[in-house]
């Protein structure tokens, strides 16, 4: 084991003075699942949006296999493996489900103007496996079935379903999945957490941002609480659960 | 499904092409007035497609087509006219021109969206007509006469002999459109149109995908100024007018926008119909606003929607 593939640490960011992230420090490892819980506003969102490179976070550093990305825009953190899909879903709309995956499998391929305008060269079989990868990805959700429909007009959980397809497309360092089982059916939500195990298994490390804290304890072996922008608790699913400060954030006194 | 790629169903509108080249291709031999009609509707085509490529696929609402339309033309002349260059290598250096042109504005243009694109882009394109009209050594007003013609073998090609030139010039035009759509980066532009955090976030650059396509597609409207160039042989400052901008922006939007094959039926239509019919060129505007209502009233998203819809029925009866 080669240190951790993410490393956040002492990570701040503030809003004209409103700390909506304070001082948080995260370390996933190869192929780890880390659950990351809070009430609303305890800073999820922020803190996902500076992993991604959304945000450029005000203090802190990211390290992603060792390499500084902290302030680095969204679509360079992305070719550097970080892939998310997001709290609200965003598809393209206009493509059919299998394009819209495609656009993830091609996260890694260099976008040529002379191989685009000519079609020449490896071409053919450069798209070719763009598409297989795509269609893995489908299947990994188990929405192969639905590859050449177009997403627009979708119900929203399979939406989602395509969505988390996406990103895993990409075959990326570091999923961040942004509630990624909101909306979802029981048997979809199987389907999920099929593909979040499996994607553990090929060696890719995801971040969870989930309110169902059902799933989350089922599939994370680490979960961290944040409350307030800051982290409250850090450990195996029952330390947290056994956690007075969590309970304190979460009931109330 | 997966062994079926999608890249080999829009052969249809290909081969619909090159039917109507052949039975184009018939006509000119004995009439110079079909000749005529049809190398403006390749120029027209060349123009619509490549502002589409911008304004639909991409989803940049630019207004600054008719410069790079007019650059192209302006350019071929110069080169042929100044320098002495042969016609044929005008058209790298037209493409080049317009090109590099497009890189310039774009950089700082293309940050503007919506509403601030399209005034940005027009404002662009009535100062380069300005200025084409003002300058002694771009012909002022009356701009170029007798341009040199192109010639194949010592042959020259004007008059229907030119309509191999157009029409193949417009079918490579066509390809190559088509072959950018459905590629990686076709993809990415759509991704950067539809939704930009959600392409960023799969490794686009959404900025540079909208400059690539900006600088692509201006660059086809080169091609079509240098069609036009050695057509005419004769050009004057009324290529940059941004009323051909309107007018492509029209047939664009009648074809229904971003949808390519409703584009070029609307083209060849709105081309072709008011010759045959005899309209004078200011009814033509007025009827473009009557179809243009028409269109908005009872299919907003134009004849591409028709088309699709078409389509869609016909493989749910099969």
């Amino acid at each position: 084991m080669s240190g951790p593939v993410l490393a956040v640490k002492a990570v701040s960011k503030n809003f004209d003075g409103l700390a909506a992230v304070r001082d948080v420090d995260l370390i996933i490892g190869k192929g780890e699942i880390c659950g990351l819980i809070g009430p609303n506003g305890a800073g999820k969102s922020t803190l996902f949006n500076l992993v991604a490179g959304e945000l450029p976070p005000s203090a802190g550093s990211i390290k992603l296999n060792g390499s500084e990305i902290a302030g680095l825009p969204s679509h360079v953190v992305a070719r550097r493996g970080i892939s998310r899909a997001f709290q609200l879903v965003h598809l393209f709309g206009s493509m059919t489900a299998v394009e819209n995956v495609m656009v993830g499998a091609q996260a890694n391929v260099r976008l040529s103007v002379a191989a685009a305008l000519t079609h020449a060269g490896h071409f053919r079989d450069d798209e070719y496996s763009i598409r297989e990868r795509a269609v893995d990805a489908l299947d990994a959700v188990g929405m192969k079935d639905h590859a050449d429909a177009p997403v627009e007009v979708m119900p929203h959980g399979q939406q989602r379903l395509i969505a988390t397809a996406r990103a895993l497309a990409a075959q990326p360092a570091v999923l961040l999945l942004d509630e990624p089982a909101a909306g979802l059916s029981a048997p979809e939500i199987e389907r999920l957490a099929a593909a979040i195990a499996a994607a553990r298994k090929r060696g890719i490390s995801v971040l969870l941002v989930e309110h169902n804290v059902g799933l989350v304890m089922r599939l994370c072996e680490h979960v961290i609480v944040l409350n307030k922008g800051e982290k409250i608790a850090d450990g195996s699913p029952a330390e947290v659960r056994a956690s007075d400060a969590v309970a304190e954030a979460y009931l109330g006194r | 499904m997966s062994d079926k790629p999608t890249w080999t169903r829009p052969h249809v509108v290909a081969l619909l092409l090159v039917a109507l080249f052949s039975f184009c291709a018939g006509v000119w031999l004995t009439d110079p007035y079909w000749a005529s009609l049809i190398v403006s509707t390749a120029i027209t085509l060349v123009l619509t497609m490549s502002m589409n490529l911008i304004n639909g696929t991409s989803g940049q609402f630019t207004l600054s087509h008719a410069a790079f339309f007019g650059l192209g033309a302006y350019v071929s002349a110069i080169c042929a006219q100044y320098l002495g260059i042969s016609p044929w290598l005008c058209l790298p250096l037209a493409i080049g021109a317009a090109g590099t042109a497009a890189l310039a504005i774009g950089v700082p243009i293309l940050r503007l969206q919506g509403y601030y694109l399209a005034t940005g882009t027009l404002a662009f394109a009535l100062i380069v007509e300005i200025v084409v009209r003002q300058s002694p050594f771009l012909g002022g007003p009356l701009g170029f006469q007798d341009l040199p013609k192109l010639q194949v073998f010592n042959v020259a090609l004007t008059g229907a002999g030119y309509v191999p030139v157009a029409v193949i010039a417009m079918l490579l035009v066509y390809i190559v459109i088509r072959n950018l759509v459905q590629s990686p980066l076709g993809r990415a532009i759509v991704a950067t149109r539809d939704d930009p955090p959600a392409a960023a976030a799969a490794g686009i650059s959404v900025t540079r995908t909208r400059l690539t396509v900006f600088v692509i597609g201006t660059a086809l409207a080169a091609v079509a100024g240098w069609m036009d160039a050695f057509y005419l042989r004769n050009l004057s400052p009324q290529l940059f007018g941004a009323d051909l901008t309107f007018k492509w922006m029209l047939i664009m939007l009648i074809g229904g926008i971003g949808k390519l094959p409703g584009v070029i039926v609307s083209t060849i239509l709105l081309s072709l119909a008011p010759e045959l019919l005899g309209i004078a060129a200011m009814q033509q505007v007025l009827a473009l606003g009557i179809l243009m209502i028409l269109v908005v009233l009872f299919a907003p998203r134009g004849i591409g929607g028709l088309i699709d819809d078409m389509r869609s029925t016909s493989r749910s009866v099969a």
